[in-house]
């Protein structure tokens, strides 16, 4: 590798990125106004939900029931029912999601200390919020945790704020797709324009090519994971446990994974239509919903568990997930960061041998 | 229609198709992505490795694993200290933590850094200890029109909504500044074709594209994964055709507003990203602050999102949808009519 020759096409390509002023200042605030957005609009904790109440008992005793689930985070009024098809019109309508039904004999039964039930009518279709209204209701009726004397504690997030476990997560899941969508268009865009001809032309070899093009593009992504940790850490509070080192390293090579993934899109693309296409289908969807970023891997059955470990942001989620939170650098995540190098080289290498510098593969 | 327009027509579909790759891309792709994603997208929470350390052992400590362990949601990791289980979570070997002191006092430990299943995870504990007690109380509870709480019906409608979204709109925004950037364009400014047949002849191809995934991305929800489709197909197609007005006029305007296809590539970014997240998809709108909340009312994902779901699970009709089918229309016409006007075939 002739280190002249890298310099010559890092700074081509460093004077092409400076000269479309629009599409760098878009690498760099997109990711900033995301993450100020999710970060303050995203929250997995289910709260106030809509419930609605079908009291047939009418006691003392039915009413201190119905206020502790009013009073509950978990709950809020919306609404009194009559009868079941008023019960059924209201989660048709979206205006409750559940329903608590209290049969007419509850106050009998409470007064003379028998046992009695109620009944929680939820809208399934969206589960996750049907599962975790059910569970909320049996902790309202019994108070089981306090009652039996045992602490559930979640640990590195005492306050169980979501937020804390989404932000490192969220700019794995940026970084991802703006690292691969800058990168995807810089071959491509010089078989389009026709200025690839002019670079066959020079003695330019594929090494110097390929790394030469990362140059400028990798700045962009070190601005970007800087300004996405100092917000993390300032502006919403996420607590850095483990070693700015750690950070910094993993990153450092997380990026390169995925502009590399970009490069190799772009090489194989050749149109600037296709590589788009091609990097935001790759990147976007399979690093929102494959990286463990909402949906925990460990819940998918084995052949899509074997997929998501192909897929480069689910070791970032991971990797700044612990070190964010867990402050540990220890034996596991190195075969993450191990994984991730392995798979940058395995990408280069695949660019390398897809890249022709000449006019045969046209 | 006019013999220029069917010349559009024409030119435009071979253009996005002739490329064997992009074939695969944009119609093979989105149904192996659906059949990953469907088998990926639960809230589920199975197979916890739990680290037990009991120093108390006793028959009553022993009978409390046994309930965790028998629940099938727990496996149990033996550990001999509590260091020893820390150190298994600080290394991720495992999510969660059954500890019982030498007085045989029990703390239940969970992974929060691992987000939502951390808060399901110790929902199953609770509701596995609670059930020790003599509780005066009961709750019996009954889930509508997904009686088994199975997430895959949830969440697999609303793939749909995204995965068209993606499709189509990095498609049309790419349209008018591809042809600036190679410079096709003039050529075209030279014939005598009006610019509604010029827009027209664009957007029509990528609408069609458009539906054909939807329609191919249902069939495997229905076909593949038996999510039941209650409500009726024609409000399907209906909403399917307002809410491509939407995505293809989103396109249209980042098309005409960008001058290089990088940079309509990162505002296609720039509009998918929020449009998903801030959809409802997996985060509840309820939640949002009031201002996000407000912010959501212009996303049409939002629309589809909650369209999709009411006709796959609930079977609503149009007398509870109108307004999601209207908000479309009126966003997807604003969108169309702003993309229109600023485009100049002559720029």
């Amino acid at each position: 590798m002739n280190k002249q020759r890298f310099r010559a096409i890092a700074k081509k390509e460093t004077i092409h990125v400076l000269r479309d002023p629009r599409s760098l200042a878009m690498g760099i605030a997109i990711p900033v106004l995301l993450l100020v957005l999710f970060g303050y609009g995203l929250s997995l904790n289910v709260e106030d939900v809509p419930l609605a109440v079908w009291d047939q008992s009418g006691t003392a005793a039915s009413r201190d029931l119905i206020r502790d689930f009013t009073n509950s985070k978990a709950f809020q009024p919306a609404g009194v029912c009559h009868s079941q098809s008023e019960t059924e019109d209201i989660i048709q309508s979206g205006d409750a999601m559940a329903v608590l039904v209290i049969p007419a004999d509850y106050g009998e039964k409470i007064a003379e200390h028998m046992p009695a039930t109620v009944q929680l009518l939820v809208d399934g279709s969206d589960s996750n919020m049907a599962r975790l209204s059910i569970m909320y209701a049996g902790g309202i009726v019994k108070n089981e945790a306090q009652s039996s004397g045992v602490s559930i504690i979640t640990a590195y997030n005492p306050a169980m704020d979501t937020t804390w476990s989404i932000i490192p997560g969220l700019i794995a899941i940026i970084v991802n797709v703006i690292a691969a969508m800058l990168t995807s268009l810089c071959v491509a865009r010089e078989w389009e324009n026709g200025t690839m001809e002019q670079l066959i032309s020079t003695p330019v070899r594929k090494v110097e090519f390929i790394l030469g093009k990362l140059v400028p593009y990798y700045a962009i992504g070190v601005i970007d994971v800087v300004v996405a940790v100092v917000m993390a850490l300032f502006l919403f509070g996420v607590p850095l446990n483990g070693s700015l080192l750690a950070l910094a390293g993993v990153s450092a090579v997380f990026l390169l994974t995925t502009l590399s993934v970009g490069v190799l899109v772009s090489t194989g693309a050749r149109s600037q239509l296709l590589a788009s296409q091609l990097s935001l289908i790759i990147t976007f969807l399979p690093g929102f919903i494959l990286s463990g970023f909402v949906y925990d891997t460990k819940a998918m059955p084995g052949v899509v568990i074997a997929i998501t470990k192909l897929i480069p942001a689910t070791y970032y989620v991971s990797l700044l997930r612990t070190i964010f939170l867990k402050g540990t650098w220890g034996a596991a995540p190195s075969k993450e960061l191990m994984f991730l190098s392995l798979f940058t080289v395995v990408i280069l290498a695949a660019t390398m041998k897809k890249l022709k510098l000449n006019l045969d593969g046209r | 229609m006019s013999k220029r327009l069917k010349f559009m027509l024409k030119k435009e579909l071979l253009q996005t198709l002739r490329d064997p790759r992009m074939r695969i891309v944009i119609l093979v792709m989105p149904i192996f992505q659906t059949l990953v994603f469907g088998y990926a997208v639960t809230t589920d929470v199975k197979s916890v490795d739990t680290a037990v350390v009991d120093l108390a052992n006793t028959s009553a400590t022993r009978a409390v694993t046994d309930q965790f362990v028998a629940s099938g949601i727990f496996v149990p990791v033996w550990k001999n200290s509590y260091e020893e289980a820390w150190h298994a979570m600080d290394q991720s070997e495992i999510q969660a933590m059954i500890l019982f002191d030498r007085n045989g006092r029990m703390q239940f430990v969970t992974d929060g850094s691992r987000g939502l299943s951390a808060g399901v995870t110790a929902g199953y504990a609770a509701a596995i200890l609670g059930r020790n007690q003599q509780a005066p109380v009961t709750v019996e509870s009954r889930a509508w029109y997904n009686p088994m709480l199975e997430s895959r019906n949830f969440y697999v409608p609303g793939v749909i909504a995204m995965m068209v979204m993606v499709i189509t709109l990095i498609l049309s925004s790419m349209a008018v500044v591809r042809e600036v950037e190679i410079g096709t364009m003039e050529q075209i400014m030279v014939t005598p074709m009006k610019r509604w047949e010029f827009i027209v002849g664009k957007l029509l191809p990528f609408g069609v594209i458009g539906m054909v995934n939807v329609l191919v991305v249902t069939a495997v929800a229905v076909f593949w994964f038996s999510i039941p489709l209650q409500g009726s197909v024609p409000l399907l197609m209906l909403a399917a055709v307002l809410y491509l007005m939407n995505t293809l006029g989103f396109g249209l305007l980042i098309s005409t507003v960008s001058r290089t296809q990088q940079q309509a590539m990162l505002s296609a970014f720039f509009v998918i990203f929020p449009a998903s997240l801030l959809s409802g998809f997996a985060f509840p709108i309820a939640n949002m602050p009031a201002v996000i909340r407000f912010f959501t009312l212009f996303n049409p994902m939002r629309y589809m999102m909650t369209i999709l779901r009411d006709l796959f699970l609930k079977g609503n009709g149009l007398s509870t949808l109108w307004p999601n089918y209207l908000a479309m229309f009126l966003l997807g016409t604003a969108l169309l009519t702003t993309a229109i006007l600023r485009f100049r075939k002559t720029s």
